[in-house]
Formats: structure tokens, sequence, C-alpha cells
């Protein structure tokens, strides 16, 4: 009998946590429109596998809930499954402090392979977030269901074809999400290769790597992206994703096009922008906006989060957090509540920045001389380090920052709009397109007269509601169709 | 005329039997980062903060800093009521860890008011990781170098809802990383042989009475 959801419950040393755990899943599901079955460990560790795969061929799931952490771990390192796979885990052992760090390579190999992680408690997934590798934006609480009816929804359209796909990337972090839907695709085989971005060589497994895959897609258009067109076969597909500073690179000229299958871009306005600039044929080029995980942002937000402005990296100088500080200023005068969060790198810490543009580092001096010289803005501008926490990071944040010169898309914009943080922008090319101009203000005391009268007023409320309900159109769910009609020719 | 560049060469696939694989696991981590908060990252972060903000020789600190009685983070309304006879230099995130060796101060005070609003908003909740494991290390230090921390605890109900690490809070570990708590002090003591209490400490015990007053 076909099912939706097969929920496997493991053994575990705290029996009693994992019955718990289960019964709460049970009555969620039992008022969800999910059908499912329960099946509980019989045999021994080892042998989890062979009986999770026996049971999934008995009753067809579209999606499989494996319960407790031993039993996922074991599940981890010898994974076969070929259908979306969600870890709960109720019972992780340890102290975060202590114990725990014991734990971080199981649960870094769970990260690896489960769809979804699920967890009692938001302290726990926060802590999953801040600690785990690969965790970042893919735990949901265990009463979130919903997070379980996506699953099943899309693997209901799920088609697919025998592809193998290899990802080449300096940087993973945008394409998370595009990553696990391939992986879910019945069908499609993914390969992560890491490449840096200053070097021009190949890593060392590149022939094993070409040989292996159907398709390369080049996540940001690096050196790889230029090695890669001159060097496939004409049997092998190459896409590029162009994020935007690629397109003034000094080796984006030497694309050679004729390899090219497709360049993706973010936004209608930087493909003109492209055609423009390296005259491409517009055949050549696809739009596919950035998107964000809209469930994993949206949390409870603190008591005080109306008072606190964040700005999501702030180098380069084109960010302009002096202009943030500016508004900070502004608002402060009138209530000394508001506090504003500048988290990210400081500029000494991108060498490219630091030791090569004069200006610029003297124009971060001058604002840290802001900031240091002012009893005030000392104790109202706080520079907080970059880390993996940032969904979590974003429940006392009520207003985001997008003050940029120059953005193809800003994804920490629509990140703290998907957690209710309210976005504030000025004007640069292409941005009504993307965040409309509801909240797009020309100068930074117009930014400061809103944000007072928002929360004098007690609007601040409402605006964080419409902020959430705007950015559901970046959800991932938006794209991800295009991405396999590209990608895929699905 | 331009060239047709069309490259659809789908479906050169079989697109109909897909033949179902387990994934290759994923030997790259997707998504942000981890950063380490390990305490030797961020005394060298803070370090580089405090000297861009302060100066190469911490040169520009304002000089009563450095023989002020305490440091800490504590909120707005003890940083008022320390003014009126002893001296508090309130730490920030980012800089606070390296601007804390440059004061000779004899206690470190941890007020968990202040980190409910400002800068240490969120450092207890989920979310301000990185900040509790920040305020951590500054106690340790503290500890390290003979500073006295002390604890002066508003009301935050511990959560009694299940969770999925056998964790403690992290009012909890607060507490148990700074055991001298303001309100475990025998304020009544007439015991001869107990020394008297600093000046400072008498204006802490003297807040404590006054907040208690003032909460009730």
């Amino acid at each position: 009998m076909a099912s939706d959801v097969l929920l496997f419950k493991g053994k575990g040393q705290n029996e009693e946590v994992l019955d718990r755990a289960t019964a709460k899943l049970i009555g969620r599901l039992e008022k969800s429109l999910l059908s499912f079955q329960i099946v509980k460990q019989k045999g021994i560790n080892s042998q989890i596998t062979s009986e999770l795969n026996s049971s999934i061929d008995r009753y067809s799931p579209r999606v499989v809930l494996c319960i407790g952490y031993s039993a996922n771990v074991f599940l981890s390192k010898s994974f076969t499954l070929n259908i979306p796979f969600v870890a709960v885990l109720p019972d992780i052992p340890g102290d975060y402090s202590t114990v725990y760090k014991s734990a971080l390579r199981n649960l870094e190999g769970i990260a690896a392979v489960a769809d979804l992680v699920m967890v009692l408690d938001e302290p726990s997934r926060s802590i999953l977030e801040y600690l785990v590798a690969g965790m970042s934006g893919r735990v949901r609480l265990i009463k979130q269901v919903q997070a379980l009816e996506d699953l099943v929804e899309e693997s209901r359209n799920l088609t697919g074809v025998n592809q193998k796909i290899l990802i080449s990337s300096h940087d993973f972090r945008f394409i998370a999400d595009t990553v696990h839907m391939f992986q879910r695709l019945p069908g499609v085989e993914v390969r992560l290769q890491e490449w840096p971005l200053a070097s021009a060589t190949p890593p060392e497994n590149i022939q094993s790597d070409i040989t292996w895959a159907d398709t390369i897609l080049c996540e940001w258009a690096g050196r790889n992206a230029v090695w890669y067109s001159h060097h496939l076969s004409s049997d092998k597909r190459l896409f590029i994703r162009l994020h935007g500073f690629e397109s003034k690179s000094e080796w984006i000229n030497n694309l050679n096009m004729d390899s090219v299958e497709k360049v993706l871009t973010v936004s209608a306005f930087y493909k003109n922008q492209l055609l423009a600039r390296h005259g491409w044929e517009s055949s050549q080029i696809e739009v596919i906006g950035n998107s964000i995980n809209h469930g994993s942002f949206y949390r409870k937000k603190t008591s005080s989060a109306e008072f606190h402005l964040g700005m999501l990296g702030f180098t380069p100088l084109l960010k302009r957090p002096q202009v943030a500080v500016e508004i900070l200023r502004l608002l402060v005068k009138k209530d000394t509540r508001f506090t504003l969060h500048l988290r990210g790198e400081n500029p000494w810490n991108h060498t490219w920045l630091w030791q090569q543009n004069i200006a610029e580092v003297d124009a971060y001096r001058d604002l840290y001389s802001l900031v240091s010289n002012d009893d005030i803005l000392r104790s109202h501008v706080v520079f907080e380090s970059p880390g993996a926490n940032v969904e979590g990071w974003f429940s006392k944040i009520g207003w985001i920052l997008s003050l940029s010169e120059r953005e193809t898309f800003h994804l920490a914009a629509a990140e703290g709009m998907a957690s209710g943080a309210v976005p504030v922008f000025l004007p640069r090319e292409g941005i009504e397109e993307i965040f409309t101009d509801r909240w797009l203000f020309d100068s930074p005391q117009e930014i400061a007269n809103y944000i007072y009268s928002t929360v004098t007023n007690r609007t601040w409320i409402v605006e964080s509601h419409r902020a959430s309900q705007y950015a559901y159109r970046f959800d991932f769910a938006q794209v991800s169709t295009r991405w396999r009609q590209e990608v895929l020719g699905d | 005329m331009p060239e047709n560049k069309s490259k659809f060469r789908f479906p050169k696939f079989n697109t109909n039997k897909p033949t179902p694989v387990a994934p290759e696991p994923l030997l790259v981590p997707l998504g942000r980062v981890i950063t380490s908060y390990e305490e030797s990252k961020i005394a060298e972060s803070s370090s580089a903060l405090a000297k861009v903000l302060f100066g190469r020789h911490m040169t520009k600190l304002p000089g009563w800093w450095r023989e002020a009685d305490a440091c800490g983070v504590v909120s707005e309304r003890l940083q008022n009521f320390c003014d009126t006879g002893n001296s508090f230099v309130q730490l920030e995130p980012g800089w606070g860890y390296a601007v804390a060796q440059e004061i000779d101060a004899s206690f470190f005070v941890v007020e968990t008011a202040a980190l409910e609003q400002g800068a240490w908003a969120g450092t207890l909740e989920p979310g301000g990781e990185h900040l509790f494991d920040e305020l951590l290390a500054m106690v340790k230090n503290a500890q390290r170098n003979l500073v006295t921390p002390i604890l002066i605890e508003s009301t935050i109900p511990d959560s009694e809802a299940p969770r999925s690490f056998s964790i403690t809070s992290t009012l909890t570990r607060l507490r148990k990383a700074i055991p001298g708590n303001i309100r475990e002090i025998d304020k009544f003591s007439r015991d001869a042989f107990s020394p008297p209490f600093s000046p400072f400490i008498q204006t802490l015990i003297r807040y404590e009475a006054e907040e208690i007053t003032h909460g009730q």
C-alpha cells in the first residue's frame, strides 16, 4: 500500500524521547493531508539500510523520515536511498559546548545526505546551523509539518532524466537549494568540484570529473568557466551562472561562447547589460532569479526587533556601510534604543581590497574613526563576525538595509524580508524590477524618517508581514522549474 | 543573418526511463560557511578591529578606561548608576575582548538585562550563538587575568520545553561560567572576619536592591 510518508523509528539510548518525538510527528501528520506508515527498527544498526529499503519497497513512500540520532548516523554512512529523505533528530547526544563536538562529524554526514533535518526546538535548530557544515537553512522544527507537505508535493511533480551534473565553484553559498533539488530528481547525479576563484589551473581530478559528467555547471563565471569553455568536448554541455562582479572581470572576455550552452543570470536588467557589454547572443543568456528558502527564514522575532537595523555584508564600500551609520545616527538622536548591526567580514579580511584599494581603505578608516570617536555610535554600531547562523540572527533584526550603489540582486535583502525584516533601499539600477519601489527612498534622512515613523505609529508589524509576503516570490519553489527547464531540458 | 546558435540537443538522455541512483555524498558542504568561534579566533579578530577603532597601540582609548574599577556588559541603567561613584567601561561585541585586556579592572560584570537589548541583544537567544561564545571568551579571559566575574541576573525564565540536545540553557551556562552572583552575596553578614565589600561591590548591591524595588 503506497503512502506519502514513511516514518522509520530507529532505536536509541533514550527510547522515551524517541517515542515522544514520534508521537508529536504523528499528531501533526494526522492533521495534515499526508498519508503515512510507521515502521520500527527491529535489527541492529548495521542492518538499518536493508531494513529501511525493504520497508520502502513495501510502502513506496514519496518521502522517508528516519527518527533518532543513532539510526540517522548509521544510515548516512551507508546511504543508498534515492527518494527524498528527512532526518529527525530529537536525541542529539551531549552538551553543545563539550560532548557535542564529538558528534559534529556525524551530523555533517547526516547533513550531506538529508534533504531536511528536523529537531524539537528553536535553540537546537540554531545550534545545528551555527556549528554543523551543510545544515544552514535546512533545519526545521518537528511541528513544521508544512515542510514535509512541500517535499511530498515536489516529489509528485518530479520527472527525471539520466544525467550527471558536475557543479564547479569557489563558493557554493547560493546554489545549495538547486543542488538538493537536482539530487532529488530520479536519475540525476550531482558532484561538486571546488575550484578557487583565483586559480586558472584545474584541480587534480579534472579528467575523471569531465569523463564522468554530462553537464558542467559553473556557479559564478570564474576562471573555471573560461577553462571549461576551451577544454570540453562537444558532447558535454556547459552552463555558467553569472552573478554580477564577473561581468567586469579581467578573464570574462576569454570565454569561448561557442562552447557555452547557456549563461544564466539573475535579472533581465543584467541580461541586457551583458548583451550590451559583451555582445553575446541573446539566445545564450537566460534569466533565473536568485532564490531563498523562505521557510527557513520565517521565525519568531524578538520583542525589540523593530529597533534593530541589520546590514548583512558590509564590504566592499559600494554596500555603503557609512550610509547605514548615518541612518543610525539620525535615529538615535530620536530614540536611543535603535542599534545597527553590521554583520560580515571586516574589509581587512579581503586582501584584494585592503592591500590594493587605498581610497577604499581610507574611507573605511574614516568610518571606523567616526564610530570610535562618538560615544553614542560606539555603543550603537555593532560589528558582528560572519557565521552560518544567519536565519536565527535575523530574529532580532527588524530592518534590513540594502543601500548598495550596485547589486545584481542582493540576496541578503530578500532573506531579511523573508524573515520579516522590513527592507529599506536607496536607488540603484534595476532595483524596482526586483524589490518594487515600496521601500525605496532617496536619502538617508528619508529612510530614518520612515523607520522612526513606522515604529512610533506602530505599523512596523504590518510592514514586516508585507515584506515577508513579498519575499515569497524569491522562494526556491518559484525558480526550481526554471532550473530544470534550462539545465535538464525538463 | 545571425547564425542559429540554438543548441537544443535534447533529448540526448533517456527521458522516459530514468534510472534511480543513490546520490553520491557531497564532499563539499553547501550553504553558508561555518565560522570557528574558538577563543583564539575571537582574540585575533577582536584585536584587529580594536586596532582600527582605537589605534595600533590602543592610544585612542579614553584615558579613564584603563583605570576603571570594572568593565563588562551591563544595562544603561547600571552604567548610569556606576557613573555616580565608580567608573565602569561598557564593552561591545567585536572589540570588547581586546579592549578588556587594556583595562586594569578588578571586576568583569555581566548583567543579563543587557543581553536582551542594545548591542548584545539576542546573546542568550537562538541566532545569538556567536555573541554568546564571544561573551564567554571574555569571561574566561577575565578569570585568567584574575579579574573577578560577577553576574547580575534579571528575570529570564529558563525554558522547560523539550530539546533535541540535552543542552543546558544559555543562562545556566552563563551562571556556570560566572560563579559570582550578586544575589548570593550575604549583604547583611555581621561576621567580624568578613572583609568589607569594595566600593564597587557596594554599588552593585545598592543597584540590585533598587532593581528589586524597581521590579516590584
